[in-house]
């Protein structure tokens, strides 16, 4: 039975409030719903939490940001799936405790709920994908080849490296683009820096002439293409550029 | 209509020089001296017209110092590429483009914030031979596909490339011989005829690998794996798995010289 002898001080019972909440604990508590102990605590799953953590170890190892949001840290993945066959390829070459590895929807769940900070390239519509990663996810996934632990080991590490040199490429490129848009104190610039990309050509609906009355395959048809390129010009923060070049091409 | 490929790309890097020139003397600026070119890997970017071209700018004095870089296959993604997100989705929710014209102020108009609409738009209708007229200019230069940087400066009034494979790499190669060159005679006797291509160069060589693995090369002696068994455990592996890793390397060299 507590009687009011044995009741801890007020003090003592805020700085309880203050470790448990934080700043919260300036908060009047009886505006808001009382948080126990409990609630404190990480209510997630240990696969999940196990899966966030390894996602969150691959960003910090070669996410790039986010050419539209800083704050966003795109991973070089095409899928979800393809992420989370190198987590279990990454658990099986060390040897961890399995009852901690996620399955593929905690894995897809804890990546959803990293979305504010954390997510994929997913880019493979558009893009060509890299040869050396799908080739080095292909033995990771081990058709007619088995690999012992340390060798998954080895090819993770040689993929990892390959990433990590592709991050330091980006790095490169980033810092390029920041010293084109310093100044020198007379107000001049020693470098212009000029980034230029085509997109992929795609299909108008204006006849072409001379096209011919029939189609040999998917890619030929009687209608014009453009192919649209487009050049980011830096040279000072008074002059960022985008200039739009469109050529008509036969497709 | 014209032909895409290194010609296309050619003659928009001409106009664009010329249209940032252009605006730059409106602000009364002027071109700076050095001017770092950044591409994606794709072949119509890198091949060797357009690095004739590159050390035309170089010859002709527009530029004193030029960069040239391309990140890695697969890695290509650019901040540009989010604009052309924007003009793609116009595009297709578009039902009909019935012009040029039509398209072109599409693209003028695709992005909703005006100030973020392009500076210039404009169609190109006529492209130059290009490759015709470098073709008796262009030195032989075998797997010039690997490397990932190139640098293009004036000695002697001839524009010199260099490359590097990664901009992580402190030196551009070939390395220039300790003389002071006086002529042309000078500069082609240092002249390369094939970029230098080692095993594991995708990765920056061996050692890196071996690094990461947590095995340094210098102490891994004979002496040293004989008395380790996990030391030379760990070095069969590596011996096992390198005739793998080296066609993947291999495969990807070979893909990309095919594009």
């Amino acid at each position: 039975m507590v009687t009011k002898e044995s009741r801890p001080p007020k003090k003592w019972a805020h700085c309880k409030k203050q470790i448990l909440l934080g700043d919260e604990a300036d908060f009047n508590l009886t505006d808001v719903k009382q948080k126990s102990l409990k609630r404190c605590l990480d209510q997630r799953h240990k696969k999940t939490a196990h899966a966030e953590a390894y996602i969150m170890y691959i960003a910090r190892l070669y996410a790039d940001t986010c050419p539209t949001d800083g704050a966003i840290m795109c991973l070089p993945y095409e899928s979800v799936g393809q992420f989370y066959n190198e987590y279990v390829m990454f658990c099986k070459s060390i040897v961890i405790n399995f009852d901690c590895v996620a399955k593929a929807e905690c894995f897809r769940l804890a990546l959803l709920s990293l979305k504010g900070s954390i997510r994929l390239m997913t880019c493979k519509g558009a893009f060509q994908t890299c040869d050396i990663c799908n080739n080095a996810n292909d033995m990771l996934r081990g058709g007619k080849c088995r690999y012992s632990r340390q060798q998954r080991e080895i090819i993770l590490k040689f993929k990892r490296l390959h990433l990590a040199q592709q991050a330091q490429e980006r790095r490169h490129q980033e810092k390029n683009r920041l010293e084109a848009a310093e100044m020198t104190p007379e107000g001049k610039t020693v470098k212009a820096y000029l980034l230029s990309d085509g997109m992929t050509a795609m299909r108008g609906d204006t006849p072409k002439v001379g096209g011919g009355d029939f189609r040999r395959g998917k890619q030929d048809s009687n209608c014009i293409g453009n192919r649209i390129i487009g050049n980011y010009s830096i040279y000072s923060y008074l002059f960022v550029s985008l200039i739009i070049i469109v050529a008509y091409v036969h497709i | 209509m014209i032909g895409g490929g290194a010609n296309c790309m050619i003659e928009i890097q001409r106009q664009i020089v010329i249209d940032l020139a252009k605006e730059l003397h409106k602000l009364g600026m002027s071109l700076p001296p050095t001017v770092i070119f950044q591409f994606d890997n794709c072949g119509e970017n890198k091949n060797k017209e357009m690095f004739a071209f590159m050390s035309l700018l170089i010859e002709n004095h527009t530029f004193d110092y030029i960069e040239c870089n391309f990140l890695i296959v697969g890695h290509t993604h650019t901040s540009i590429d989010q604009y052309f997100g924007v003009l793609s989705t116009a595009i297709r929710e578009e039902k009909f483009i019935g012009s040029p014209i039509a398209l072109w102020h599409l693209l003028d108009t695709a992005h909703g914030q005006e100030n973020r609409r392009p500076l210039i738009n404009r169609p190109i209708t006529v492209v130059y031979d290009y490759k015709k007229a470098f073709e008796p200019y262009l030195n032989k230069l075998m797997y010039y596909q690997v490397p990932h940087c190139f640098c293009f400066r004036r000695l002697v009034g001839k524009a010199i490339m260099k490359y590097k494979l990664f901009s992580s790499h402190l030196s551009w190669l070939p390395v220039e011989p300790d003389i002071i060159a006086k002529s042309l005679k000078d500069i082609m006797a240092s002249q390369c005829d094939k970029v230098k291509l080692n095993p594991f160069i995708i990765i920056d060589g061996q050692n890196n690998l071996l690094l990461e693995l947590g095995l340094d090369p210098k102490s891994a002696t004979a002496a040293n794996i004989i008395s380790n068994t996990s030391l030379s455990e760990q070095i069969m592996n590596v011996r096992d798995v390198t005739p793998c890793l080296l066609s993947i390397e291999a495969n990807s060299i070979d893909q990309q010289e095919q594009r």
